[in-house]
């Protein structure tokens, strides 16, 4: 009742003319941030803090930034469809079955299922906030590092097991992405791994860089590699730009998976957003009635992962709030801001600024509803993307990868990096390993890490601990079965399929 | 022993690139296993330092490859295995690849010295011209208004740097 009160008090202060405007201006600022390559919504937000510290109170200031947090969400995902150029990591799964709608014709389709998921997901994500923002706490902290560690397992567990291909490729996929995350300073003792006294390698390989070089690059590769013979699949422009019943249908309960596993993922500080969309991508393959369309355009793999990674934004709050621990990097600027103003972050935040968290919570109500109103009209727009004549296209698309690697760090030896992860990633895509694995790999290697020598040290080097609680347990013995279950139905199926050839061939001997 | 040994043989004639990939990841892994080896032991009181995650991938993504390099020399001639795979994508044009490939190596090399304007302009015109020849005009106008663009979206909207090149005393 006190939060319901609390509520309505925050929509009370949100719906004020200059609040609604600054909601306004962060969705739009957050969406041009995802489309844009390079910018992410923590360098936005970081940009903006001085200007908002300036001309607006801390409230309009965090009403800004949520506004930006989700546009963000959601104009990552168009780039990722319409060029397969992902802004950042959450929407990096999105690439292997939106980026297959959009060149068959669906890409409208594509980028509204993305819209409507990512407004369901918001808006739940929102209330959920409300009602078990402080429970969803107190589960939140009895996760140790061998729960991390474990829930990270399974992260890459369900995308390598049940992410489709051949699963040892998928294995060497994710142990690729999971070794070039150790290149670097080491975060916790500061040695320096794998570098070979290059200076550029000490902060490690950026994952804009790297799905950068792997998504887009090797896909302009294969593209022009096409293109004069004329065997370039080619796109498809005159499909509707509205969603079928059947996508609908489709789509609904794959936003309502998404949400769910994505709010409960993002609670937990770390790579949420990341984790949440690749779970929900192999919990949709592997709960679908269509799962042969995976990997070439089904629309669960776009709608369960976008609903997903926008729930976890709304997620990391929980922890933003309520201990004032920030769950991402856009978290961790926003707390940042909170402190600029003089504002102490933690458990009494919530008795000691009522207003500024039950503002905020309304306002980003209202910033989804506003995005949706926003980005549903763009679509037609956003495909005619798709009109530019391909032999102009990917050299754009090439064009749009080099401005964003090269804004990240002003330096060309990102450049190098990315070609030289973009020809990797053409020489594995033909000769079928997967990629995303290598992001997923890439983005929680260093958590995993981390997490995995914390249990170690603390347990003082006994390997046991993994096994000692039973959240960690459960956790990894759901990964033993994601990992086991597709080899024994894949080994059953084969066997069952060389029994009658058997047969046949002992007939007519 | 000697049909699996021609087995192998007929697999690595079949599919050389196949296998040579794999070999490279085989390779690859070794390498950083043993590049991990000299990173400096963890104490001996914990058990576990900055060698030890990455000594265990490394092994880790030794084995995996190793059976993928098995599983490549053994996949000729529609040899039985557990795993099945879609069909891989194809290249029909590889002259187009290695002049995408040359065009962003070019543009990555000159891109400080001549500046994000003209090199960029240089490589959506060249590209977009060596594929679709008869339209060079529209492909270097594309070319123009796509670098002036987002030069001065990022400069000075965003206030992010890009370079200038020989353009810096006009900028």
């Amino acid at each position: 009742m006190q939060d319901l009160l609390g509520m309505w008090n925050g929509l009370v202060v949100a719906i004020q003319p200059i609040y609604l405007l600054l909601a306004f201006a962060g969705a739009v600022l957050g969406t041009a941030t995802g489309v844009l390559p390079g910018i992410g919504p923590s360098l936005a937000i970081s940009l903006l803090m001085p200007v908002t510290f300036q001309i607006v109170d801390p409230l309009g200031a965090m009403i800004m930034f949520g506004g930006i947090f989700y546009g963000a969400m959601y104009g990552g995902s168009t780039t990722t469809i319409l060029i397969n150029t992902p802004g950042e990591s959450a929407s990096v799964v999105t690439a292997i079955d939106g980026y297959q709608m959009a060149r068959k014709g669906r890409a409208g389709a594509a980028l509204a299922t993305s819209a409507i998921g990512s407004f369901v997901a918001g808006t739940l994500a929102t209330f959920l906030l409300m009602v078990l923002a402080q429970p969803l706490v107190s589960i939140a902290l009895r996760f140790g590092p061998a729960e991390y560690f474990a829930l990270m397992v399974l992260s890459l567990c369900t995308v390598t097991a049940i992410g489709g291909g051949v699963p040892s490729k998928a294995a060497v996929s994710t142990l690729l992405g999971l070794l070039m995350s150790t290149i670097g300073i080491d975060n916790t003792s500061g040695q320096l791994r794998f570098t070979f006294g290059m200076t550029s390698l000490y902060d490690g390989i950026d994952v804009v860089v790297a799905a950068v070089g792997l998504f887009a690059i090797s896909e302009v590769l294969f593209g022009l590699g096409n293109l004069r013979k004329g065997t370039s699949p080619g796109v498809h422009l005159h499909g509707s730009l509205r969603m079928t019943a059947t996508e609908w249908r489709r789509s609904a309960g794959a936003w309502l998976r998404g949400t769910f596993l994505g709010f409960f993922v993002g609670v937990l500080p770390g790579a949420g957003a990341t984790i949440a969309s690749f779970m929900s991508y192999g919990i949709e393959r592997k709960v679908s009635k269509h799962s042969e369309e995976f990997g070439s355009g089904a629309i669960e793999g776009v709608a369960g992962p976008e609903a997903a990674n926008n729930a976890a934004a709304g997620g990391g709050l929980v922890p933003l709030l309520t201990l004032g621990i920030p769950g991402s990097a856009t978290a961790a600027v926003m707390l940042a801001a909170l402190h600029g103003y003089g504002i102490n972050t933690g458990p009494l935040l919530l008795q000691s600024r009522p207003e500024l968290v039950w503002g905020l919570i309304a306002s980003l109500y209202i910033g989804n509803v506003m995005l949706l109103a926003l980005n549903l009209p763009l679509i037609g727009l956003w495909v005619k993307v798709l009109r530019i004549p391909e032999a102009v296209l990917y050299p754009m698309i090439i064009g749009f990868a080099v401005l964003g690697v090269y804004s990240l760090n002003n330096n060309v030896v990102d450049l190098n990096i990315v070609l030289l992860i973009g020809v990797l990633g053409f020489v594995l895509r033909l000769y079928q390993f997967p990629l995303a694995p290598i992001i997923l790999g890439l983005v929680l290697g260093r958590l995993l890490e981390t997490e995995f020598r914390r249990a170690l040290i603390g347990a003082r080097g006994d390997w046991l601990v993994f096994v000692e609680s039973p959240l960690a347990v459960s956790i990894l013995a759901l990964c033993i079965t994601f990992v086991a279950l597709p080899l024994i139905i894949q080994a059953r199926k084969s066997r069952r399929e060389s029994a009658p050839n058997h047969s046949v061939e002992q007939g007519t001997v | 022993m000697s049909e699996l040994v021609s087995r192998v043989m007929i697999g690595v004639r079949e599919n050389p690139a196949r296998v040579a990939l794999s070999l490279f990841l085989v390779l690859v892994s070794a390498f950083f296993l043993w590049q991990s080896t000299f990173v400096p032991d963890p104490p001996r009181n914990v058990g576990v330092g900055p060698r030890t995650f990455p000594f265990l991938i490394s092994g880790a993504m030794l084995l995996a490859s190793l059976y993928v390099l098995f599983r490549e020399c053994l996949s000729a001639r529609g040899i039985a295995l557990v795993e099945e795979e879609e069909a891989p994508p194809e290249v029909s044009d590889w002259q187009a690849v290695w002049a995408a490939l040359i065009a962003i190596v070019i543009l990555i090399g000159v891109i400080e010295y001549l500046g994000f304007i003209l090199s960029l302009t240089a490589f959506l015109g060249g590209l977009a011209t060596f594929f679709a020849p008869d339209r060079w005009r529209r492909n270097f106008i594309v070319g123009v208004c796509f670098s002036l663009f987002f030069y001065f979206l990022f400069t000075w909207a965003l206030m992010l740097p890009l370079p200038n090149g020989i353009l810096t005393p006009l900028f």
